[in-house]
């Protein structure tokens, strides 16, 4: 054997540890579940906010109703503003706390947007008008695409963070400088529940 | 603690199940009788073929106490509606003893079958029929109303995507073929001087160019192929006109030749399958030797995002 040859053999040996042992921690494919993260994160904030943008139409056409109670829509237009109030954003997912935050906000505007629903049940004239009843076919239609997005983005977070956990891909995220992201919480039964009303 | 994780696990272990995709439509509760089933599978057939949409009728007896919402979601995420990139698919599901209905729409649809239209074409178009029972006319008049809202499709329907021959062999410039016929001189020459390397080379080149790795497979066994009659024209192993049972040692080399050009070929027809199919592992391939069996209708790999409505009666 020459000596190109041992070297070249060398050289070979060595970039195919190094390929192989890049593959074994996961460098890139951490990247790939980050970036999936990212999207069904994209997701569920373009739900909120599709949501958010239906609420001033949905309390402008409440008030149409003279003796609405006022408790309920207040309480609506104060859970909105708060949401309004977060910043949001991607670096959101690396402040757990922030995080939290944002999801205790959007809870509570969930919970006031079915209680309002329920509330109208009892006004047969807005039962009736047309304009309340596509916009709560519009707002049933959002909360379902929350309630997707958000079981998206927990799919897709539980296995970010298992490799981000595991050994060996826990070594591959570390050389990329990413952690475990927080996740919503798993929905306790009827704490969570999109407005369902029959009609 | 195990009944915690008893309470974590059961939703999803006690989840219905999603009936198989057999067809457009799929009347699992028995209410359609063959001639309405067989019209709307027509029109559902007839409108894919103009627009390449894939829309389809699922009807259940019951949801088993799932919500509609999840069920549906289920359904479409497992019969994967619609064409891939475009996720234009669409499902009309029917509940009969939940007396539930809802309409699941692709990513692509949105923008046409809004919720709004959704709920109202359950509501106004729908329920009228579903509560005097006759749900053959239900479903015909939503269909009719899905489509029309839907309408024809903004582009043509794509051409029928190229075989897999074709994609690989057809449709180059001169320069790919000059450098592909020397990239398939350059493995059957390396399978045939220095196997163990080819065996590689074989390896690499089915995920990059399949044709050239299929030659070096046929380099690597006239190779093994030749090795062996020379052997055998040497005198060795012949024992009273015989072929030997017994395996002289030189012939372990060919052996191995062997053993790694069969591991070689194993492993091109698995990536072969996965990548065809679309799926990963025994599941995929499964689908696609059933799918080849009974011509059935199947899923092109829509996405949906739960738009739509659902309404009851």
């Amino acid at each position: 054997m020459s000596k190109g040859l041992k070297i070249g053999i060398v050289i070979a040996v060595v970039l195919g540890v190094m390929v192989l042992s890049c593959q074994v921690i996961g460098y890139n494919s951490i990247i790939d579940e980050d970036e999936a993260v990212m999207a069904s994160w994209g997701e569920v904030e373009n739900q909120y906010q599709r949501r958010a943008e239906l609420i001033p139409n949905l309390v402008a056409t409440v008030k149409g109703e003279a003796d609405f109670e006022k408790d309920t829509l207040t309480e609506l237009t104060e859970a909105r503003s708060s949401v309004a109030g977060i910043k949001v954003d991607a670096s959101m997912l690396d402040d757990p706390e922030r995080f939290q935050q944002y999801e205790q906000a959007q809870r509570r505007l969930s919970s006031s947007l079915s209680r309002l629903l329920m509330v109208s049940e009892r006004y047969p004239t807005l039962q009736a008008n047309q304009a309340f009843r596509d916009l709560r076919s519009q707002l049933e239609g959002t909360e379902n695409r929350i309630a997707v997005a958000r079981k998206r983005y927990i799919d897709s977070v539980a296995q970010y963070n298992a490799q981000v956990r595991k050994f060996p891909t826990s070594v591959g995220a570390s050389m990329r400088g990413l952690d475990v992201r927080p996740t919503f919480q798993a929905t306790v039964p009827g704490a969570d529940v999109a407005p369902k009303v029959e009609f | 603690m195990v009944a915690v994780l008893w309470l974590w696990v059961s939703p999803a272990a006690l989840a219905r199940d999603v009936p198989a995709l057999r067809g457009r439509v799929t009347d699992e509760a028995g209410v359609l009788t063959a001639s309405e089933a067989g019209r709307l599978e027509q029109r559902l057939g007839d409108y894919e073929q103009a627009t390449g949409r894939q829309f389809a009728v699922l009807v259940v007896a019951s949801l088993q106490g799932d919500p509609i919402e999840e069920f549906s979601i289920r359904v479409v995420e497992a019969w994967r509606l619609g064409r891939e990139g475009h996720d234009d698919g669409l499902l009309l599901l029917l509940a009969v003893e939940d007396h539930k209905v809802r309409i699941e729409v692709g990513y692509g649809l949105e923008g046409e079958v809004t919720d709004l239209i959704s709920a109202r074409i359950i509501h106004e178009v729908m329920r009228p029929y579903l509560r005097s029972g006759r749900y053959g006319q239900a479903l015909a008049a939503g269909v009719e109303a899905l489509i029309e809202v839907a309408g024809p499709t903004t582009a043509p329907p794509e051409a029928p995507p190229r075989s897999w021959w074709t994609r690989t062999l057809a449709g180059h410039t001169p320069l790919w073929y000059g450098l592909m016929a020397l990239v398939c001189l350059g493995v059957v020459t390396v399978c045939w001087w220095r196997p163990l390397i080819g065996v590689l080379a074989v390896l690499l080149m089915w995920n990059t160019w399949w044709p050239a790795s299929l030659l070096g497979a046929l380099g690597l066994y006239l190779r093994w192929r030749w090795e062996r009659r020379r052997r055998l024209r040497s005198g060795y192993g012949e024992v009273r006109g015989l072929v030997s049972r017994r395996r002289p040692r030189e012939d372990v080399e060919g052996s191995l030749w062997r053993g790694s050009g069969i591991l070689a070929v194993l492993s091109m027809v698995g990536s072969w399958l996965t990548s065809r199919s679309g799926r990963e592992g025994t599941e995929g391939i499964g689908l696609m030797i059933a799918g080849r069996a009974a011509r059935k209708f199947m899923g092109k790999g829509g996405g949906f995002g739960g738009g739509g409505a659902s309404g009851g009666w």
